[in-house]
């Protein structure tokens, strides 16, 4: 345990306490809070993972970069596939989200534990959100288990480049450039506020004149200077905008939108 | 504000089931109606023998019956385009009489060995497949004169059997139901327009080389690909991979394309004038991946059965990657 | 996040203090005053924009860049005929593209635009670069934000200039513009065998989307702790609150490891970093050492094999002028200058 760690280590404050009273799962593994959510994760995580290597396994292909579990094909629709055929990807699909969501609700426990705001689990909410849209919402959306992307490392890639050509250049789909520019300036804005803290860290002076030191610099240098609380509100919002222009711009592919160079073909009244 | 909320939810319904209705509309066609003019049949005459039979048919060089001013016409206009002015026939070849002679055939040049009701069908499907009467052609004083248009009909004539010859009778077997002779006839570019649709028409196929040039240059090809794709009514995946679009050219659509181009080239090269390659993917196909025109025009094979002699080049190829397989 | 936001009086608004450092520049001059726009304080960021401070080497960058952009506009214009409505319609669309081979553009619209435009260009970030250093060493940070601006000039040098110079030819640069720049990324991935497999182009990717990941987490755990000011980072590195101790926990909780308000910045800075430095890698190495990086994968048994693979069609570069498909002498033939 970290040297402040006893103080906050306290039990209590659970889902399941709501219900039983005294939460049997409410403990930690060294450094790890379990919690029923935890056992359900590391259940469905540990679950997944095993179907992968016995897929794997059956694949028959030596090369971990570029072993693929495929998404069950066409004919088998929004139904079941035998599990050679995409039936294992249909249940590393479910273990892989069952994991990750109850992950998410782990978070909230740990936040109500720790009496913080639920910023943290909101956001991996988000990042859950792109790979539901990914493998559950589009698919359900367009009627089979098959849209959804290869399990593999390359074979994902791949997944990736065939599905953007589908319709001709994903680079004109809107929401697909909001998402790139989200994530650029994400890097960006990242770079400055990491250099901003790693600059000025630890130097002799009284940290309020430190402060101001870092809000002159940036006044200075471009004219604003958005606080060290409000920096850490645009990283939030930033990511989250990212995260939701990519889940627009993958839902929109395939259902509204078929031919991306031609959706700018359309006319203004007026303006052209 | 509660008094807003079902209206809102009611919209909010209307709007979501508007946005998600494409989805369960059917599969658009490949192509909106194809003409069908009935007189084509006349295309299928077998007692009919085609001029030029040599494997390489240029009007210029290879000795076939042309008038040399045909071809000066065809390099400046595509068609009389001031129709108010009179037809000049004050200068006319020495064989057509003056005096019209019903039931005979004067000053035929591309046309020959055809019978007299044998080329009024050939005449009747003109009228059709280019959407004209044939005033727009003839002198219907005197049928046997020359006009401007006749003569650029009879270019378009020599292109239609030397591409028929050249391209489409090497592969006939594929389609044992097909009649060679004709198979590329007027309507398959013209449609029922002596001015067709030509929304595709950008893509000289020139461009599509990207071997051995600056990402620039061949930049002009990867971008002429949707001029390609959109002509045929497909996406990229009918005819690539897309792990590699240069080095994955196994797919027959693939090598059909290739084989395509080729044709397209050389029907630039052979028939039309040196600044103009006007011709391209669209000129035939029309935003269909089989041209409707070939397969109604009177003739038996339907896609279904070209479908079921040769599934792999007439469906989507591509299809499975559609489906979310890598490979 | 409303906890902390909620006060009724703004700060003052604040000039930076005089300093011997300020004096020695030619255009050392603050622009402006400060304005307030009070309504930021709803969402919780700093409601002074303050004066700028311009500097030598900042007015040397601005009039670069305002330069270049009156090329630019130059160059458009000509384009469209002088009709500047149709400059604004079809923005997109327009593009001014580079000339083929090393060396000086033949003529203006052969690429001399473009040459002229990103001179221009370099010389403004080089001396934004400039400005940067000269900033740091006033408010006397450690030179971390130089690094990372450099980096970045780094990416955007070794796609325009240094893998030009390595493929012999100004074309293999995008063109300037906004269609044909995305053109420029989906064809030069079409044409080196699918970028998607270059090693270095998926490490870019791990770090531009871990980055996004490690913003979310920390702008995430700083707004759930701020109450107890954690945000306040520079005396939490000296002297760790509670803030700091809830936001350590509950990550150490969570997945068994945690940085301290100190280092989960060194993550920061390096993610990013590393986005631009691995790009600038990926790139440089396309057409050079390798040309197809599917094969390359295959080869390396990285990437499945999805078919006969005809390695004769590798793009090779090799800076033979545009020709047609069958016929190798066409005159007369006319080449659109700018693509379609």
């Amino acid at each position: 345990m970290l040297s402040f760690e006893g103080v906050y280590r306290k039990r209590g404050g659970t889902f399941l306490a709501d219900f039983l009273g005294d939460d049997p799962l409410d403990f930690w593994v060294g450094r790890f809070y379990v919690g029923l959510f935890g056992v359900i994760s590391v259940g469905a995580a540990v679950l997944g993972t095993l179907i992968i290597i016995l897929s794997i396994a059956l694949i028959g292909d030596g090369d971990l970069v570029r072993v693929t579990i495929g998404a069950p094909l066409r004919q088998y629709g929004l139904g079941f596939a035998p599990f050679q055929q995409g039936g294992n990807w249909e249940l590393i699909v479910i273990c892989a989200t069952i994991a990750f969501v109850a992950w998410a609700l782990r978070e909230v426990e740990i936040c109500r534990k720790l009496n913080m705001g639920y910023h943290v689990p909101i956001m991996f909410s988000f990042a859950i959100s792109a790979f539901v849209v990914l493998q559950i919402i589009r698919p359900l959306l367009m009627g089979c288990w098959c849209e959804g992307f290869d399990i593999g490392f390359t074979g994902h890639l791949t997944w990736v480049s065939n599905t953007g050509f589908r319709y001709m250049n994903f680079y004109l789909n809107p929401f697909h450039a909001w998402g790139v520019l989200g994530f650029f300036l994400t890097a960006m804005v990242l770079a400055m506020h990491g250099s901003a803290i790693l600059g000025t860290y630890n130097t002799n002076a009284d940290p309020n004149v430190e402060t101001a030191n870092v809000d002159n610099f940036w006044r200075d240098y471009i004219g604003y200077s958005i606080g060290e609380l409000g920096i850490h509100v645009l990283g939030f919002w930033l990511a989250i905008y990212t995260l939701l222009m990519s889940d627009m711009c993958i839902l929109t592919s395939g259902t509204a939108v078929q031919d991306w160079v031609d959706f700018w073909h359309f006319h203004i009244p007026w303006f052209h | 504000m509660r008094k807003l909320f079902a209206p809102l939810l009611v919209a909010a319904a209307v709007v979501a089931a508007s946005s998600i209705a494409p989805l369960f509309s059917s599969v658009k066609a490949d192509q909106g109606a194809p003409p069908a003019p009935s007189a084509a049949s006349a295309m299928n005459q077998p007692e009919r023998a085609v001029q030029g039979t040599q494997t390489t048919v240029n009007p210029a060089q290879d000795g076939v019956e042309i008038d040399e001013r045909a071809l000066q016409l065809y390099t400046h206009q595509y068609g009389p385009t001031d129709q108010s002015k009179p037809l000049d026939f004050s200068t006319q070849p020495a064989a057509v009489p003056h005096t019209y002679v019903p039931g005979k055939l004067y000053n035929v040049q591309v046309l020959k060995g055809y019978t007299y009701a044998t080329l009024l069908g050939q005449m009747a499907y003109y009228t059709q497949a280019l959407g004209v009467q044939c005033t727009y052609c003839h002198n219907v004083s005197n049928y046997a004169y020359d006009t401007p248009t006749k003569k650029i009909a009879r270019a378009m004539q020599i292109m239609s059997n030397g591409v028929t010859k050249d391209w489409i009778e090497p592969v006939k077997h594929d389609y044992p139901n097909y009649a060679v002779t004709g198979a590329v006839g007027c309507a398959t570019c013209h449609r029922g327009a002596v001015h067709m649709d030509v929304k595709w028409n950008i893509v000289p196929v020139q461009y599509l080389d990207y071997t051995n040039k600056s990402t620039k240059q061949a930049g002009y090809a990867v971008n002429s690909m949707y001029s390609v794709a959109k002509s045929l009514g497909v996406n990229c995946l009918f005819c690539h991979n897309t792990a590699d679009f240069l080095t994955l050219q196994y797919y027959p659509t693939n090598k059909i394309a290739h084989r395509m181009w080729a044709m397209v080239d050389d029907i630039n090269h052979k028939y039309l004038p040196a600044n103009i390659k006007a011709v391209t993917c669209y000129t035939c196909h029309q935003g269909a991946k089989w041209p409707q025109v070939l397969v109604q025009a009177g003739l038996d094979q339907t896609p279904v059965q070209a479908v079921a002699a040769h599934p792999e080049v007439h469906e989507n190829p591509g299809a499975h990657l559609e489906s979310g397989a890598s490979q | 996040m409303a906890t902390v936001i909620a006060r009724t009086t703004l700060p003052p608004l604040e000039l930076p203090a005089p300093s011997p450092l300020d004096e020695g520049d030619l255009a050392g001059i603050r622009i402006g005053t400060p304005i307030r726009i009070p309504v930021l304080a709803r969402l919780g960021i700093s409601t002074q924009t303050g004066v700028i401070w311009l500097g030598t080497w900042g007015f040397l960058s601005v009039a670069c860049f305002v330069a270049g952009v009156g090329v630019l506009s130059l160059a458009g214009l000509q384009q469209m005929q002088g009709n500047v409505w149709l400059l604004l319609k079809y923005f997109a669309n327009v593009q001014i593209a580079p000339p083929e081979g090393l060396g000086l553009a033949p003529s203006l619209q052969e690429g001399g635009y473009w040459q002229i435009n990103l001179t221009f260009w370099a010389l403004s970030v080089v001396f934004w670069a400039g400005r940067c250093y000269e900033r740091l060493v006033r408010y006397q940070w450690r030179p971390f934000l130089l690094f990372a601006w450099l980096s970045a000039i780094l990416l955007t040098a070794t796609i325009w200039v240094f893998r030009p110079l390595a493929m012999g030819s100004w074309a293999e640069a995008p063109a300037l513009g906004l269609n044909s720049d995305l053109d420029w990324a989906q064809n030069f991935s079409v044409l080196w065998g699918n970028l998607y497999y270059d090693p270095w182009h998926m490490l870019a990717i791990f770090f531009l989307f871990g980055s996004t990941m490690l913003w979310g987490m920390h702008g995430a755990t700083i707004l759930a702790t701020a109450a107890e000011g954690s945000h306040m980072e520079d005396a939490e590195i000296k002297d760790m609150h509670s803030g700091s101790h809830k936001s350590m926990l509950f990550w150490r909780w969570t997945m068994g490891f945690n940085a301290n308000p100190k280092t989960i910045h060194d993550w920061l800075l390096w993610f990013s970093v590393g986005v631009v430095l691995s790009s600038a890698l990926g790139i440089i190495t396309t057409g050079t050492v390798v040309k197809n990086w599917y094969v390359w994968g295959v080869d390396h048994g990285w990437v499945e094999q999805y078919g006969p693979i005809t390695r004769s069609a590798i793009n090779t570069s090799s800076q033979k002028p545009l020709v047609g498909i069958n016929r190798p002498e066409e005159p007369g033939v006319k080449t659109p200058q700018g693509g379609f």
